[in-house]
């Protein structure tokens, strides 16, 4: 089911990703193509059997899976959830088209699977007042739990990006490399998402 | 520029930006191994099992469509074998206004068909006529059961080709193995 969702919206999200706002062209490209031939060797080898090859694609997208989720559900559901969307994608790996994107593929998996999420549990944390507009002290005044709570009631586009810069520490190139948007569209969102988090942390905007 | 420390950490970086990090990287993820149970096995084996159980399923109705065909094909000369006996093949004599009553009377009496000047029609006798049908039935049967056997054949080799591949999606496929790549020849 998440894998057929997947594959649809990847090839919506291919649309999107060509009507992408342009602003100043980035430096950096996605992954290399050898990169990528390796990772389609290793789905390749993980659907020949030898299951113990699916550890490393874990390993190069746990981090990214873990950071989608972190921006759209509770943090203590994220850790379980991470392990159920790679032992999801294990099962479903033979209907993943194209071996070489895994990454895009499985962070459709993650998305849809925190859209489910919220279906099925119908309790809603409600953001304070407190909490979408911080006073002047900025950042500091806040924990890591209420900026982050913040983030999560940005637009999705914003806050998944955010998320991975800011949390995971991932930088612009690789996110665009891992989740198959466009390095322009990662650009714009990491641009206009720290604007708007600025604006709710009662920051001004470094120009 | 602070804009290229946000998108690659490159340049000059933004205290702000920074702090944010330095706060938020407390959430960050936690490397945990994956646990896959033994229960879970690999992705294309399980896809090959059910596909050959469909291959034979589909294998098995064709046989049993043939099987049906032959089936009808020996019922059919069967029904057209009585028609040689039905008196329709026997002409009936000549009538004229001019003939009179004892020709008639003749005629009836002899109900011999009608002789040309170049052929003659005989009415087969029933004797030959069941011998005729017995042969061609006959014929017919030993050629339905040459069919069967080569169907039986036929769907032996598959039943032996399956199994193989069976054996094959259980035991550990060779490394030389090229997939998805059709046999020529």
């Amino acid at each position: 089911m998440y894998e057929l969702q997947a594959t649809a919206n990847m090839l919506l999200l291919s649309t999107e990703a060509g009507r992408a706002i342009e602003s100043t062209p980035p430096k950096s490209t996605p992954p290399t193509l050898d990169k990528r031939d390796y990772e389609a060797a290793l789905v390749k080898q993980v659907l020949e059997g030898n299951r113990d090859q699916f550890g490393k694609l874990y390993g190069s997208y746990a981090q990214l899976v873990h950071g989608i989720l972190l921006a759209r559900v509770p943090r203590d559901e994220v850790d379980d959830l991470v392990q159920d969307i790679f032992l999801h994608a294990f099962k479903k790996l033979h209907t993943l088209r194209d071996p070489a994107a895994f990454g895009p593929w499985v962070a459709m998996i993650a998305r849809n699977r925190a859209v489910d999420f919220h279906r099925s549990s119908r309790e809603k944390v409600e953001i304070t007042d407190d909490l979408q507009t911080t006073g002047p002290n900025g950042p500091a005044a806040c924990g890591a739990a209420e900026i982050l709570e913040i983030i999560c009631h940005l637009p999705d586009a914003y806050r998944e990006t955010l998320v991975l810069r800011l949390v995971e520490g991932m930088t612009g190139p690789e996110i665009a490399g891992r989740t198959g948007l466009t390095p322009e569209s990662v650009r714009v969102n990491l641009h206009r998402g720290m604007k708007l988090l600025r604006q709710k942390l009662g920051l001004t905007e470094a120009i | 520029m602070k804009d290229d420390y946000l998108w690659d950490k490159s340049g000059e970086p933004d205290a702000e930006i920074h702090e944010l990090e330095n706060i938020l990287g407390a959430l960050k993820y936690q490397p945990r191994p994956l646990e896959i149970p033994e229960s879970l096995t690999s992705p294309r084996r399980r896809m090959i099992l059910p596909m050959s159980l469909a291959a034979a399923f589909v294998l098995a109705l064709f046989g049993l469509g043939l099987w049906l065909g032959l089936g009808r094909k020996q019922e059919a000369p069967v029904a057209v074998v009585p028609s040689f006996n039905t008196p329709r093949e026997t002409p009936a004599p000549a009538m004229t206004p001019q003939s009179n009553q004892s020709d008639v009377a003749i005629n009836t009496e002899t109900p011999e068909p009608a002789v040309g000047k170049n052929r003659v029609t005989r009415r087969p006798s029933p004797r030959r006529v069941n011998r005729d049908t017995s042969d061609s039935t006959m014929a017919q049967r030993a050629e339905a059961e040459k069919a069967k056997e080569q169907l039986f054949l036929a769907l032996r080799l598959a039943s032996e080709k399956l199994n193989l591949a069976q054996k094959r999606t259980q035991g550990a496929p060779p490394a030389h193995q090229i997939r998805n790549q059709h046999k020529t020849g």
